[in-house]
């Protein structure tokens, strides 16, 4: 049975004053994927990521998310999303408890008892009633992720979701998002310069050089060629002449 | 529409909790103390003759709707818009499930809320005062005059919301913001002192528009023209400040 387009990305363009940018990108990703874009600083995975998100509009080209359009039914596309872009920003003057509150009202949650739920699997829980302002780089990237997951997403996309966790937050986040694409089915986009990360957690890989979609490959189809995730991306990269 | 409730319902939660709306109410309090002091030294403790009667609720409103209101309109939307994307906070609302037509309107909505609850506050406790000292010369119609003032007095400063909410989009800094509306306030109302037949359509002019309704006899060609002004500052800033707030990348 052919699986459901969770992201159908045509022709996606975004070009800065400095000339870098993205350029006619084309890409589907399936349901229960966890694809990670791979590429050097600069090659354009937050550029996508943000336009995928509405944080910035594309100069041409589309994505259409569960089958609707950023550009023309905005709400529908981003409804079943969580996401973190960049780095997770919170309210500081609001309490870990509050800023996911402000986030339930998004998606018209109602059950207080799913933002303890987050709390607990982001390993937060105890530091509900704090004020973000007093909350660490780690602790804050942990209540991005259950900002994130709150709303029970169908696609999650993360902007380098392990930035800021030590190494036991590292295979938490590890174990989360393979235990959600397992028990929930959620399809991960992902983008982290963490490539041995990238090799254990994602299924299938694109790579982005200099804004264009270079290759798109399963993980286990690119472990049978080649010894490590890391020499595939390099290898990637000679051929490309970029580096 | 569930999109929008739940963004202003957000943002008048972020409003309530941070510390700044109590220092407005606060200081909406303090002038109030301030007007009725002051006025009972002029009645009283000088011996001088005068102070505010039943025009108390009024003379605060025009201390108010001139001075604080348009001040804390001016940090409220400049809170909302730059301080938020210099904050780094604008995204929490832009990636979720709410286009940005909606955002911006829940936003200037939020304001439109801040704007009636301080305009309650004051409303009521002036209310309260003139009640306690001028009980036995108060009226019916003197309590419609005053509310129909007070809520006049609503939409000017709302359309002075929607037009601070353009720079608000476009300075990055919430001081260059801030200190662009003292200037254009100044400018406009220094305009309005040498080049009286420009006032009717400064929008600074337009913030005792409760006058014409508390006039004795209504002057229904100045509330027109008035409310005119009002609708075309509100039009354009409106277009000029959603165009900037959707197009603005983050």
């Amino acid at each position: 049975m052919e699986r459901q387009k969770a992201i159908e990305i045509r022709g996606l363009t975004k070009v800065y004053k400095n000339q870098r940018g993205i350029r006619d990108i084309d890409l589907d990703v399936y349901e229960g994927d966890i694809f990670a874009l791979l590429g050097p600083n600069g090659a354009g995975k937050t550029t996508a990521m943000k336009i995928m998100t509405g944080m910035m509009a594309p100069d041409a080209g589309d994505i259409r998310i569960f089958g609707h359009s950023i550009r023309t039914d905005f709400e529908k596309a981003l409804a079943p999303v969580g996401c973190i872009v960049e780095t997770a920003s919170h309210y500081n003057y609001l309490t870990a408890a509050d800023n996911l509150r402000v986030v339930a009202r998004f998606y018209g949650l109602q059950d207080p008892a799913r933002i303890d739920q987050v709390l607990e699997i982001t390993g937060i829980r105890k530091y509900k009633n704090e004020k973000v302002s007093a909350f660490s780089l780690g602790m804050k990237q942990r209540l991005g992720i259950a900002a994130a997951i709150l709303p029970h997403p169908r696609l999650l996309v993360l902007d380098e979701p392990l930035n800021g966790l030590d190494v036991e937050g590292m295979v938490e986040m590890r174990n989360l998002i393979k235990g959600l694409a397992a028990s929930e089915n959620t399809t991960f986009f992902i983008s982290s310069h963490l490539v041995h990360d990238v090799e254990r957690t994602c299924d299938r890989i694109g790579v982005l050089l200099d804004g264009r979609m270079v290759g798109v490959s399963n993980t286990a189809d690119i472990l049978r060629d080649h010894a490590t995730l890391e020499s595939f991306f390099m290898s990637e990269v000679d051929r490309h002449g970029k580096l | 529409m569930e999109s929008y409730k739940a963004t202003l319902a957000n943002e008048l939660f972020r409003m309530y909790r941070r510390k700044k709306a109590v220092l407005v109410v606060i200081l909406s309090v303090g002038i109030i103390a301030a007007v009725q002091l002051l006025s009972l030294i002029l009645r009283s403790g000088l011996g001088i003759l005068g102070g505010t009667g039943t025009g108390f609720p009024v003379t605060v409103l025009s201390i108010v709707s001139g001075t604080l209101l348009p001040l804390f309109v001016t940090l409220a939307v400049i809170d909302t818009f730059t301080g938020e994307y210099a904050a780094d906070t604008m995204k929490i609302t832009i990636t979720k499930p709410v286009t940005r037509l909606r955002i911006y309107l829940a936003k200037l909505s939020a304001v439109g809320v801040f704007v009636l609850i301080n305009l309650g506050i004051v409303l009521v406790l002036s209310l309260l005062l003139t009640i306690l000292f001028h009980a036995r010369s108060l009226s019916l119609a003197w309590f419609f005059n005053v509310i129909l003032a007070y809520a006049a007095t609503f939409f000017p400063i709302m359309t002075l919301a929607v037009v601070v909410a353009y720079p608000a989009c476009v300075l990055k800094g919430g001081a260059a913001v801030f200190f662009l509306s003292i200037l254009a306030y100044l400018v406009f109302q220094g305009l309005g002192l040498v080049f009286p037949s420009l006032s009717g359509i400064l929008v600074t002019s337009l913030l005792d528009w409760y006058k014409l309704w508390t006039a004795s006899r209504l002057p229904v060609g100045s509330i027109v023209r008035s409310l005119s002004v009002m609708l075309a500052y509100l039009l354009i800033f409106f277009a000029l400040g959603f165009r900037r707030f959707d197009r603005r990348d983050l």
